[in-house]
């Protein structure tokens, strides 16, 4: 694809994480659209129509903190970016959340695929199943 | 035939299954439906409304004025299928709701939720033995908005609380094959005023469940571990679920009934040709669908048992 022209998002961490990054595609002469967004944003249709609207040949660009990578870079597809025409970037700790079905508080994991859960101590396997509201992956108890 | 048995509604028109969209127009177009069950399962229904309160009911701040739509509908459904039981009277905007059955009487002011005790999805569904899920339609997709939620199969109303159509069927295996969850998502887009549709889904249950809530999943799930072929007749459940959708004429969401059956394998054995769809149902069924619907662990014995009783008659 020729990149004819750069589209960012960012949340506040990627606001402090992409100086260079910016610096750079200041310098590449290609029209540079930065563009805000916060976990409350995502499920405005402001920011699926600014996706939406996209012509072939923009370059996405995802700074966001590791929570909102995966729901933005999933509305993005859904826009018809592929991956050859974005680059995501989570930034900060790589936590993710998974919702206890027994108890239904939240977990903080890295990647296990099994955890006990820290408040109510069931075994819970961690699903793809995601919700955006939570920001969480669905942990299933078994009956072992 | 036991009475029972003649009002199931048995789920099978072939002898294989596979997930398809299987939804036909419905014929009365009504949303409610009043078994002989009605006491027992609402007394259920309203302990775990009262226990568990989060579980059971879900809804976002907008939802509001299409809850009102959903109240109306199935206050009229219950007045006008069964007048005998349920009466409804209004005097412009002053409503009085009146449950015979159950001995209640309810006034309040159409589009006022102060004059109701609860929102008013949460009221009406402490009226119906249906579950009641508000699904609302912008930007091109439907999303869970709102729902009261006391007889699950398996899932959680706070967990989809939000989601889209085609996040909350993601769990489902081969669901998305051929997209057929965005086919059924924009098959439920087009819906009509007026012209409701309906779909039998069915599942097997260890042990009589209604509330098979994914919260109590390691509690209830432990009785598939007890089924044998000798007690598979009286453990095992075949439920079906009956879901409705109707198009909501000024919110334009998407009102979503579901109506939960159990019936025991032996009763259901009772009639020849269902027993013998079952099985063939069962001893088709692809390893993927069988796991999904929670019965690995027992269906060899629950085929074991259909085996048994179709050789009892054959004699
Ligand atoms: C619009 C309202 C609907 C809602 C809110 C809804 C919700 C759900 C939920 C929560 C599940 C369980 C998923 C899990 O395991 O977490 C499910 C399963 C399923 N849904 Fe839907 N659904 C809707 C409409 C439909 C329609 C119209 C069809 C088909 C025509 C359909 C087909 C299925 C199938 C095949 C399953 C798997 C059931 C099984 O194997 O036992 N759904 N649905």
């Amino acid at each position: 694809m020729q990149k004819q022209r750069y589209l960012l998002l960012m949340d506040e961490t990627g606001e402090s994480a992409s100086h260079d990054l910016r610096n750079e595609l200041a310098a590449s002469s290609l029209p540079v659209e930065v563009h805000p967004v916060t976990l409350e944003s995502l499920h405005r249709s402001e920011l699926t129509a600014l996706l939406f609207r996209q012509w072939i040949g923009t370059y996405l660009y995802l700074l966001v903190s590791w929570p909102l990578l995966e729901p933005l870079r999933q509305l993005a597809e859904d826009a018809g970016f592929s991956e050859q025409e974005m680059e995501c970037h989570g930034l900060g700790p790589h936590t993710r959340q998974v919702f206890c079905s027994a108890c239904q508080k939240m977990n903080q994991t890295e990647d296990e695929t099994v955890i006990s859960c820290h408040f109510c101590g069931e075994e819970l396997s961690v699903s793809e199943h995601y919700s955006k509201r939570l920001q969480a992956f669905l942990g299933y108890t078994s009956i072992r | 035939m036991s009475d029972q048995l003649s009002r199931f509604p048995y789920p099978f028109n072939s002898d294989t299954y596979r997930y398809s969209n299987n939804s036909v127009l419905l014929d009365p177009p009504i949303a409610i439906e009043v078994t002989p069950e009605y006491l027992e399962e609402m007394t259920l229904k309203r302990s775990l409304l009262a226990n568990h309160p989060n579980r059971c009911y879900q809804s976002l701040p907008h939802t509001i004025p299409a809850q009102w739509e959903i109240a109306s509908l199935v206050l009229h459904h219950l007045h006008e299928t069964y007048p005998e039981d349920f009466s409804l009277t209004k005097e412009g905007n002053s409503w009085t709701f009146s449950n015979h059955k159950l001995n209640e009487t309810q006034q309040f002011v159409f589009g006022d939720v102060s004059t109701l005790p609860w929102e008013p999805l949460d009221f009406v569904g402490r009226h119906v033995q249906e579950d009641l899920i508000l699904m609302g339609q912008r930007d091109g997709d439907l999303f869970l908005d709102a729902g009261q939620l006391c007889f699950p199969a398996n899932w959680s109303l706070e967990f989809n609380l939000g989601m889209n159509f085609v996040e909350i069927h993601s769990p489902i295996p081969g669901f998305a094959n051929g997209n057929l969850d965005e086919k059924i998502r924009n098959f439920i887009m087009k819906l009509e005023v007026g012209q409701p549709w309906v779909r039998r889904n069915w599942s097997l249950n260890a042990g009589k469940r209604l509330d098979a809530s994914l919260e109590t999943f390691h509690q209830w799930g432990q009785m598939r571990k007890q089924v044998t072929a000798e007690n598979a007749g009286e453990t095992v459940y075949l439920r079906v679920e009956v879901q409705k959708l109707f198009r909501l004429p000024r919110s334009h969401a998407v009102l979503f009934t579901i109506h939960s059956y159990l019936i025991t394998l032996h009763e259901l054995a009772q009639n020849r040709a269902y027993l013998e769809q079952l099985y063939h149902v069962l001893v088709e069924l692809p390893a993927f669908i069988a796991e999904y619907k929670g019965m690995k662990l027992y269906k060899q014995q629950v085929i074991q048992y259909l085996e048994y009783e179709l050789q009892k008659e054959r004699g």
